[in-house]
């Protein structure tokens, strides 16, 4: 484990999932939409997670961030047994784990200004107000591109990728330690998914965030991730260094994934 | 990072002048939206200046002018009892307005409240609640009127109260809609995902979001509360008489339709116009909110197209697509810095 | 399908018991009882009172009034009236017909009238003739029917000092009467729902021809007004039956005020009387059966989208 090499004095990792399961009942049948699960991510690093939409993905987002309750299985946060804590202890913990969804537009309410859409987070959990909290939302919004002139905008004056900074933003406000970052860029064209992947990465550096990246395209994990883990039907079946786990796919799923995507290139870091 | 910021006293926008934009794009967009406006509101105005726009008293009978022609004096005639009409009816607008703003506003208010509360709690509480509403509404509108008007007795309070059991569940209906949809928006799990409150994202997200829906209702809805006070005061179970209303007037004077026709044709004109105000209203008010139909998009879509009709159904992300091919450079170029 | 039939009834019936068991709470909201309310000004003694109230069941507790209603409803006894003593069920079918022949020819002058015209605007969209239809159609919505009926009998009675007969009878002993007597109603009743069916067809066109699917049948080259009528039609055809649906329980409601003008004794003119004389056996059961009649027509209306589309069997449909 790399991140054990670099953290000695803290062995222990930020999150840590183990053996999670998701059953959703429908009418008659029972969907297994995540089966068995386990996933842990160190400090400061990211653990990508692949597969193609219906794998179970967004709904292992969604349990890690108590979104939605686990059938079974384990939730570790810093320490914390997510799945045991009180409603108070998970309230205070959302401070420390944010969520970028895949829709820029979507997930930004469109009859607020981006100024209470990233400052949301600050009146949440009393953080900050007034005076404060704006110049607090504008140290966030210039830390991702943007500035103290889009402070009274609203969501659809912004292209796709503006859209999804303000979403980075708006994550980044309580100073968390984790954000999964679901699909954050599948919706974006190609360009400009370069520009939000190498701000994610900046960010890291910056901030020592960890990250769960979450997306179908195997090149943008691997760009992102320390370690990837590729999922197929609720389950991982395979997991490794991204660069390994690309040169000799060991799973035929993998394999598949990743003769899609050989002949493509990989974004470059500017 | 404690840089002033000097666009932010140049760009503060306050409520109201956002309220004044959008009232512009309002009426630049929909010039029948517009007239519409301008009728209601003369209406109101005739409605809360009545006692000094009216000539006279409208309770007030003039014992030596029954049914008399229009004249100086009477400009619209006199009824059976000597009144003046012109005055009954402009006192009438004000009976239908103090009725459509009670009842509309008790309602809306009432029935956006059991609508969220039904589709963001769900289970067994909406199954209650919409069952209940269901049953109310399974009852037509006149009859149920009839029912509870003939129950509690002729009022104006108790036309309010009758109108608001018919009206109330049309708004849970659309709020609960409305609420089942937001409730799965990505920008409400994001707030959960922050840590708000139930009680906030109901105010904050959920609220704002069903504003032009529930709004066009209103409009709608209040022609309908107008029709139907106007109907009630018809058939002698609204506000009792004397009250100056217009659907009063109607009945009173369809004995007298051949001597003095005056008395129905002015307040069934009026009525009429201010039921077509409202409702004209409500559609420009839909034309302009239903978000298939923004501006944005149409621009949008007209750039795709070059010019010609844009199909009123264009997927919104095609429209973005297209802007985001537009703007996307300079956001780009602000990030590499 | 037949399951899902069956649910559907399930939910008629128990919206019915819903609305019965909220037409008793109503009555019971009433300060004193019904007896003492319609007897207070004709100055019965106490006596009589009770003698009356025990007659009528109102000395029972309002859930047994209400057991007491239901059972014999389901044998067919809808009580008596206060008044004449006659069996209200007996009252109402005297009358149901004649509401029904108005109620339905209404609704189909107004579905005829308002299909063409929702037609005429959908395919000449964003000319004047579109405008001018829509600004008609908001207007005819935007005059009462009974003011409509009201003008109409204004103008005929001032220009041709005419007025429709008094006493009503029905098509087949006077079919020359029976027309002069409802063509004004019919028109009165027609022209709201008109209105409506006109905006939805419309609406319900012009969303179908902006859609994916007449796009592509477009592209394979089909002729305009082909495309107009085969496809956009037809997927309007649902929405349209739906407002037809409602617009019947608008229509029979409308009927209430106009059966009074004209003097139709259907059953709107049984219910406004029964209103007035507080005779609430008689009321109870019109206003139960007018939402019968909406529960029915909501049923039929979910298993003709039912038939139409299968997807709704399985899953949740306007539940």
């Amino acid at each position: 484990m790399p991140a054990e090499a670099l953290t000695p004095p803290r062995p222990a990792p930020l999150f840590e999932a183990h053996d999670l399961v998701k059953h959703f009942r429908m009418r008659r049948a029972v969907v297994k939409a995540v089966d068995g699960v386990s996933l842990t991510i160190p400090r400061g690093r990211t653990v990508g997670l692949v597969g193609e939409s219906g794998s179970g993905k967004s709904t292992v987002a969604r349990l890690a961030l108590r979104l939605l309750d686990p059938t079974s299985g384990r939730l570790t946060f810093d320490g914390v047994d997510l799945l045991r804590a009180s409603r108070a202890e998970v309230r205070a913990l959302r401070r420390r784990m944010q969520i970028v969804f895949q829709d820029p537009f979507g997930s930004l309410n469109p009859r607020m200004r981006v100024a209470d859409a990233v400052g949301e987070p600050l009146a949440v959990h009393r953080l900050a107000r007034g005076r404060a909290r704006t110049d607090r939302v504008v140290e966030l919004l210039e830390r991702v591109g943007l500035g103290a002139r889009d402070l009274h905008k609203y969501a659809h004056q912004f292209s796709g990728g503006q859209a999804q900074r303000i979403g980075i933003a708006r994550a980044l406000a309580t100073g968390p330690d984790l954000i999964v970052c679901d699909e954050a860029v599948s919706a974006l064209d190609v360009s400009v998914q370069a520009q939000v992947l190498n701000l994610l990465k900046r960010l890291q550096a910056e901030l020592g965030l960890s990250y769960l990246f979450i997306a179908h395209d195997l090149n943008v994990v691997r760009y992102m991730s320390d370690e990837v883990c590729v999922m197929h039907l609720g389950e991982i079946v395979e997991r490794g260094d991204g660069d390994a786990l690309f040169a000799d796919p060991q799973h035929p799923y993998t394999k598949t994934l990743v003769g899609a995507v050989r002949h493509l290139p990989v974004p470059e870091q500017t | 990072m404690t840089t002033t910021i000097p666009q932010r006293a140049a760009d503060r926008r306050t409520p109201l002048r956002d309220a004044a934009g959008a009232l512009r794009g309002f009426v630049r967009a929909q010039p029948l939206g517009a007239v519409a406006l301008v009728l209601i509101v003369v209406f109101v105005l005739a409605a809360v200046l009545a006692p000094w726009l009216a000539p006279h008293d409208p309770l007030e009978q003039f014992r030596r002018n029954i049914l008399e022609e229009p004249s100086a004096q009477f400009p619209l005639g006199t009824d059976d009892l000597g009144r003046d009409v012109l005055s009954r009816t402009i006192h009438g607008a004000r009976t239908s307005l103090l009725i459509g703003v009670a009842t509309t506003g008790i309602s809306l208010v009432l029935g956006t409240a059991i609508g969220v509360v039904s589709g963001y709690f769900g289970r067994a509480v909406d199954v209650v609640i919409q069952r209940v509403m269901d049953a109310v509404q399974a009852i037509p509108g006149i009859v149920l009127l009839l029912f509870i008007a003939v129950i509690l007795g002729p009022s104006v309070r108790n036309t309010v109260i009758a109108l608001t059991v018919v009206i109330t569940p049309s708004f849970n209906r659309i709020a609960r809609g409305e609420t089942l949809r937001i409730r799965q928006e990505r920008y409400v799990e994001a707030a959960r995902a922050t840590g708000a409150s139930t009680p906030r994202i109901l105010a904050l997200h959920v609220l704002p979001n069903m504003f032009a829906p529930v709004f066009t209702l209103g409009s709608l809805i209040f022609a309908g509360v107008i029709i139907a006070e106007s109907a009630l005061s018809f058939l002698g179970i609204g506000a009792p008489p004397p009250t100056p209303s217009w659907g009063a007037m109607l009945s009173e004077g369809v004995r007298y339709v051949e001597r003095a026709p005056w008395i129905i044709l002015v307040p069934a004109a009026l009525l009429s116009l201010a039921v077509f105000s409202f409702n004209l209203l409500g559609d420009a008010l839909r034309d302009h909110l239903d978000p298939r139909l923004q501006r944005p998009v149409a621009r949008a879509a007209r750039r795709w197209w070059g010019r010609g009709r844009p199909p009123a159904g264009l997927a919104p992300s095609l429209a973005r697509a297209v802007e985001r091919a537009a703007d996307e450079k300079d956001a780009g170029d602000r990030t590499q810095t | 399908m037949i399951g899902y039939a069956l649910r559907r009834l399930g939910y008629g019936l128990f919206v019915m018991v819903l609305v019965t068991v909220f037409v008793f709470v109503v009555m019971r909201l009433v300060p004193g009882d019904a007896v003492s309310l319609q007897l207070q000004e004709t100055g019965v003694s106490a006596e009589e009172a009770e003698a009356l109230r025990a007659q009528f069941g109102l000395d029972q507790p309002v859930w047994a009034q209400l057991a007491a209603w239901l059972a014999g409803a389901v044998q067919g006894d809808l009580g008596t009236s206060f008044y004449g003593g006659e069996p209200v069920a007996e009252l109402f079918l005297d009358r149901v017909p004649v509401t029904l022949q108005l109620g339905l020819l209404a609704i189909v002058i107004g579905a005829l009238l308002g299909v063409g015209f929702g037609i005429v605007a959908a395919v000449s969209r964003g000319t004047v003739l579109d405008a001018a239809v829509r600004v008609f159609a908001v207007a005819f919505l935007s005059v009462p029917n009974f003011v409509v009926g009201l003008l109409v009998l204004t103008f005929l009675a001032l220009w041709f000092a005419w007025s429709p007969p008094i006493v009503y009878a029905g098509p087949s002993e006077d079919p020359v009467g029976w027309l002069q007597q409802i063509a004004i109603p019919v028109l009165a009743l027609g022209t709201g729902g008109m209105a409506a069916i006109a905006r939805m067809t419309r609406s319900s066109m012009l969303e179908s021809l902006g859609s994916d699917y007449i796009r592509t049948v477009h592209a394979k080259g089909a002729r305009q007004h082909t495309v107009v009528f085969k496809h956009a039609l037809r997927n309007s055809t649902i929405a349209v039956l739906t407002l037809l649906g409602l617009e019947l329980a608008t229509v029979l409601g409308g009927t209430v005020i106009l059966e009074q003008m004209f003097a139709i004794p259907g059953t709107g003119q049984l219910i406004y009387q029964a209103v007035l004389d507080r005779d609430y056996p008689v009321v109870v059961a019109c206003t139960i059966f007018y939402a019968g009649l909406f529960v029915v027509t909501i049923i039929i209306i979910d298993l003709l989208y039912a038939l139409v589309d299968p997807r709704i069997r399985t899953g949740r449909a306007l539940s």
